[in-house]
């Protein structure tokens, strides 16, 4: 007979690991009796050898445990034993799990831990299964299930109860007693008992998909289930229940976020499936074609897929993973269905034409993937035949939504076109339109999604008007990554023009010459945007969509000519998640992003830092984007370290490394990148500038320009100087020419790189994020309050840093004060009051001395009326609470309710 | 001379204490200073000849005054800028200006 050498590996290692090594020899035979499996036969000696020990040992432990039950003897010569088949017959059958192995060779390990968990006894392990969107967190968790009942640790009726936390994760009391049940009366509406999931999983398993939306009231409980098994309905006292549930729960959220936290203490398998990426193309086709085969079975009929349109399914980009490549199976074999039954053709035929447009996109990048495409099924193959058997087909639970009822959709409605007199030709509707709502979770251009948090929807119905355009006139199909690179451009273009920003293309003729048809293409799309957001554009911009239509053939040129991106931000997560969006728009790799937890030294962080830009800078150099802090500051170790060239971005935000990223890609060098990026601006950039050193020059600088940059800028300059109390160490001012208005914003940049500009004093207006005064209002004094205000709130702030440094002793103060005023900051936006200048002020010391305090371990003074005024302010409460939570945690001090409402004070008024 | 000044929860100000105490003693004026928070502030103020404010309880300014007017004794907000900068110095001049 076959042996499943994998079937009961597990069995060989956990009893060590949770027996320690000590195991006895009669345990250790029973154990390779159970592995060997109830078909094996062996003799006393046969196991003896593999075991290594004596065969008279053996024999006498054999004879035990036959006595004892556990084994069956056939006698013979020699005696054979083996163990007993369980009450499940299946026992010997290949197990569902072991099938997937087969295929799914890179899931080896999630399907040996996915056995550990479910033969931990004595009710196996709960585990926490991790995986993005689609990779089939849910499939597998449906495998495990089957897995328990086919080894009999389950019997076959035992439950499998799926519960998507996402669905109740806005209220939390339905939740509960939803998971829970409820007692009669507990609240209106609950008129009779009702048992909850738990109940219902009782003796089976619980699927909690997308257990980080549980909410904070349902954790609780949740977490006593978990570690006693006992629970209570909603609304019940007395009683306490019990039932035995194995829970596997699953998130695509990163595991060290804090409520996956709490919750990974207690569950001690953590199963991480790959990516469909990190599957490899040759587990690709497997699963393509297991779904092509499971459509066949279905539709009952061969289905013929050309070589082209395999090879578009195995390199299009698919984020979704898995679950998205099943979908846009089922939905281009309905596309040829309708074409087949509506054209009475003989065959049902899967060709390229009826894929969706995303999904077409791979041939874009098959060419890339050639090898390893030949590799898998040689060069010659023209097509494909998929038989209709069920054989090999892993269809594991039906979805609700099942693709049997596309198939009849298509045939009621051609068949009701037909009634209604329609010819052929007009048959060929849109099959992809019409029928997505019946397929469940289609997308159909992938990174829609994606798109629309950036960019304004109807920019993105035009662009996909102009790419339908563009690709029916050219005769190619756009990759993803132009798509996107031409919405952004566009948006950017209306923002810039409508700032009454120029745009021009310095080679518009060159590019009119040498590419005639995109050219000409261009102008009708150029004509398009006009009409679509109703503003003129300069010609310039056909020459910039001419290159978009261009570029994409062109690959680009030199990959050491170009530089790195980035990103690396506070807190966990958040650089990563701004370079994953990135690289998933652009579909690129490109943007690299490391995060700063917290709890993690900087100069960790730095020296990772530096082998990245090591790994990416090259000779073309490196643009970093960083939130705030000493990350400011890495740009030049790196520059110094690595001698490359290093820009460094501060407050990044997604759209700044999409832009980086895309301009990179393009071959841009690091300046042209790192002006751009600049020139998009960012929100509340208040203090971050200061982070520089602040040796050689000023922190704040006041600009005075005119067009010689000597003649009146210095009077100005002069009349400043003389007009205004300042502290010369911390303010200068810098004249500046304005003879060419684009090279003076170039060089208010430069000034604004390492300093403070408080505002500008000039005729014209140079950035619209800083205060200007007119040169007039200056000269007869009338400004000069005002200026002397800015100056005076400035100065006061770094002053301020200063004295703390002396009168805190704490390691830390530079970083206490910029971090209470980013916490003010939001609890001004949050509580939507805006505090005057004087009261932040206080407010800033306040914390800080308050932070001082609670460090030294000092009792604040009792807030009288707590209470009653916490009752009055609960959301108040909560949202301070809430933005204070940073602090508490990086200076590790202890806010009690008292100082909260001292603090709630300054903004409840 | 007594000045009483009075914050939030009279932490921020008891720095500024130290630094008017300081100021006080360069410039040879025997004054004592101390700091309340605000709902302290009834107990103490009988014995003050002067009430300065943080900015962050400008609000309460308006109520502080009555206590003090009944009591005849000047209350005032102290200059955010002295206060943020801890300028005992300006503070404590301030303070002996409003006392006049």
């Amino acid at each position: 007979m076959e042996m499943k050498p994998n079937c009961f590996y597990v069995y060989r290692h956990f009893p060590l690991t949770i027996g320690g090594d000590e195991m006895k020899r009669v345990d250790l035979i029973f154990q390779k009796l159970m592995e060997l499996g109830p078909q094996a036969r062996v003799s006393a000696s046969d196991l003896a050898n593999m075991l290594g020990l004596s065969r008279a040992n053996v024999s006498s432990d054999l004879n035990l445990l036959w006595k004892e039950q556990k084994i069956e003897k056939v006698v013979g010569r020699p005696t054979l034993f083996h163990v007993k088949p369980t009450g499940d017959s299946r026992y010997q059958v290949e197990t569902a799990l072991d099938r997937l192995a087969k295929t799914n060779k890179s899931l080896q390990t999630q399907i040996e831990q996915a056995k550990a968990a479910v033969l931990y006894p004595p009710r196996g392990m709960h585990c926490l299964i991790l995986g993005e969107t689609g990779v089939g967190k849910s499939v597998f968790a449906g495998w495990i299930h089957e897995f328990a009942v086919d080894i009999g640790r389950l019997s076959p009726e035992a439950p499998f109860v799926v519960f998507n936390c996402a669905d109740y994760a806005n209220n939390p009391q339905l939740l509960i007693s939803q998971l829970f049940g409820v007692k009669k009366g507990a609240y209106t509406g609950a008129e009779q008992d009702r048992r909850g999931l738990v109940e219902k999983a009782d003796g089976g398993i619980l699927f909690l998909d997308e257990v980080h939306r549980l909410p904070a009231e349902g954790q609780e409980i949740f977490f006593t289930f978990m570690d006693k098994g006992t629970f209570r309905r909603v609304g019940e006292t007395e009683v306490e229940r019990s039932a035995q549930v194995q829970i596997i729960s699953a998130t695509t959220e990163n595991p060290e976020s804090s409520l996956l936290k709490t919750f990974i203490r207690r569950i001690p398998m953590i199963i991480k499936l790959p990516s469909l990426v990190e599957r490899g193309i040759e587990e690709r086709y497997h699963i393509t074609m297991s779904f092509f085969r499971e459509e066949a079975f279905r539709l009952g009929r061969e289905i013929h897929v050309s070589a082209s349109a395999i090879h578009a399914f195995l390199s299009y980009h698919c984020p979704n993973n898995i679950g998205q490549l099943h979908t846009d199976i089922q939905l281009t074999c309905a596309r040829a269905y309708a074409d087949f039954i509506s054209a009475g053709k003989k065959q049902l035929r899967v060709s390229v034409q009826d894929l969706p447009h995303h999904v077409k996109q791979g041939l874009l990048y098959a060419k890339e993937m050639r090898p390893a495409l030949e590799e898998l099924f040689g060069t010659d193959h023209k097509s494909f035949v998929v038989q209709p058997q069920a054989e090999n087909i892993l269809v594991v639970r039906d979805r609700e939504d099942s693709a049997d009822s596309v198939y009849e959709k298509i045939e009621q409605k051609i068949a009701e076109l037909r009634d209604q007199g329609v010819s052929e030709e007009e048959l060929e509707f849109d099959i992809e339109n019409y029928f997505t709502p019946f397929i469940k979770g289609v997308h159909q251009r992938i990174n829609k999604e994606d798109m629309r948090r950036i960019i304004d929807p109807v920019i993105i119905r035009l662009v996909e008007e102009i790419v339908r355009y563009a690709e029916s006139r050219l005769g190619k199909v756009l990759s993803q990554k132009v798509i996107f690179g031409l919405a952004l451009h566009i948006q950017t273009s209306r923002e810039r023009l409508s700032h009454g920003k120029q745009i021009v293309h310095p080679h518009v003729n060159n590019v009119r010459i040498k590419y005639k048809k995109e050219f000409a293409v261009a102008l009708e799309c150029v004509r398009m945007i006009e009409e679509a957001l109703l503003m003129d554009l300069p010609i310039g911009e056909a020459g910039y969509l001419t290159m978009f239509f261009v570029l994409d053939d062109e690959e680009v040129e030199e990959k050491r000519e170009m530089i790195g991106i980035l990103v690396i931000t506070h807190g966990s997560g958040g650089a990563t998640a701004m370079a994953d969006v990135t690289n998933r728009l652009l579909v690129t790799q490109y943007a690299r992003a490391i995060d700063l937890p917290l709890e993690v030294d900087s100069s960790l962080i730095l020296e990772r830092a530096i082998e990245v830009a090591r790994e990416i800078g090259g000779s073309a150099g490196l643009l970093l984007l960083v939130d705030m802090g000493s990350l400011l500051g890495f740009g030049e170790v790196i520059e110094r370290e690595l001698g490359i060239p290093v820009r460094v971005i501060p407050m990044v935000s997604t759209p700044h490394v999409i832009e980086a990223t895309r301009k990179a890609m393009l071959g841009h060098t690091l300046e042209d990148v790192y002006r751009d990026v600049v020139s998009m601006g960012h929100g509340l950039v208040e203090f971050q500038q200061r982070e520089q050193p602040l040796q050689s020059m000023p922190a704040l600088a006041i600009v005075a320009a005119c067009l010689s940059g000597e003649g009146s800028a210095l009077f100005l300059k002069k009349m400043l100087e003389s007009k205004l109390r300042y502290d010369e160490s911390l303010l200068e001012f810098v004249p500046l020419q304005l003879i060419d208005k684009s090279e003076a914003r170039k060089q208010l940049k430069a000034i604004k790189e390492g300093r403070k500009v408080l505002c500008v004093v000039s005729n014209y207006m140079l950035d619209k994020d800083l205060r200007c005064f007119g040169m007039d209002d200056v000269v007869t004094g009338e400004a000069l309050q005002d200026i002397q205000q800015m100056i005076d709130q400035e100065e006061a702030l770094y002053k301020m840093e200063g004295e703390l440094r002396e009168h805190l002793k704490m390691d830390s103060v530079e970083t206490l004060l910029r971090d209470v005023m980013t916490c003010v900051a939001r609890m001004e936006e949050r509580l939507h009051r805006k505090l005057d200048f004087d009261t932040r002020i206080g407010v800033y010391l306040h914390i800080c001395c308050m932070v001082d305090r609670l460090k030294k371990g000092a009792q604040t003074t009792m807030y009288t009326g707590k209470e009653q005024y916490l009752t009055a302010h609960k959301k108040e409460y909560s949202l301070v609470r809430h933005e204070m939570q940073p602090i508490v945690e990086k200076y590790e001090v202890a806010v009690r309710d008292d100082d909260l409402c001292y603090i709630m004070n300054f903004f409840v008024v | 001379m007594n000045i009483l000044l009075c914050c939030a929860a009279g932490m921020s100000t008891s720095l500024l204490v130290q630094r008017m105490e300081q100021a006080a003693q360069e410039k040879g004026i025997v004054a004592r200073i101390w700091a309340v928070s605000a709902g302290e502030v009834k107990q103490h103020i009988g014995q003050a000849d002067v009430l300065l404010l943080g900015p962050q309880v400008r609000y309460k300014l308006a109520e502080m005054k009555k206590e003090g007017d009944a009591r005849g004794i000047p209350v005032d907000v102290i200059q955010a800028l002295d206060y943020g900068t801890l300028n005992g110095k300006n503070v404590l001049e301030f303070a002996m200006g409003l006392k006049k």
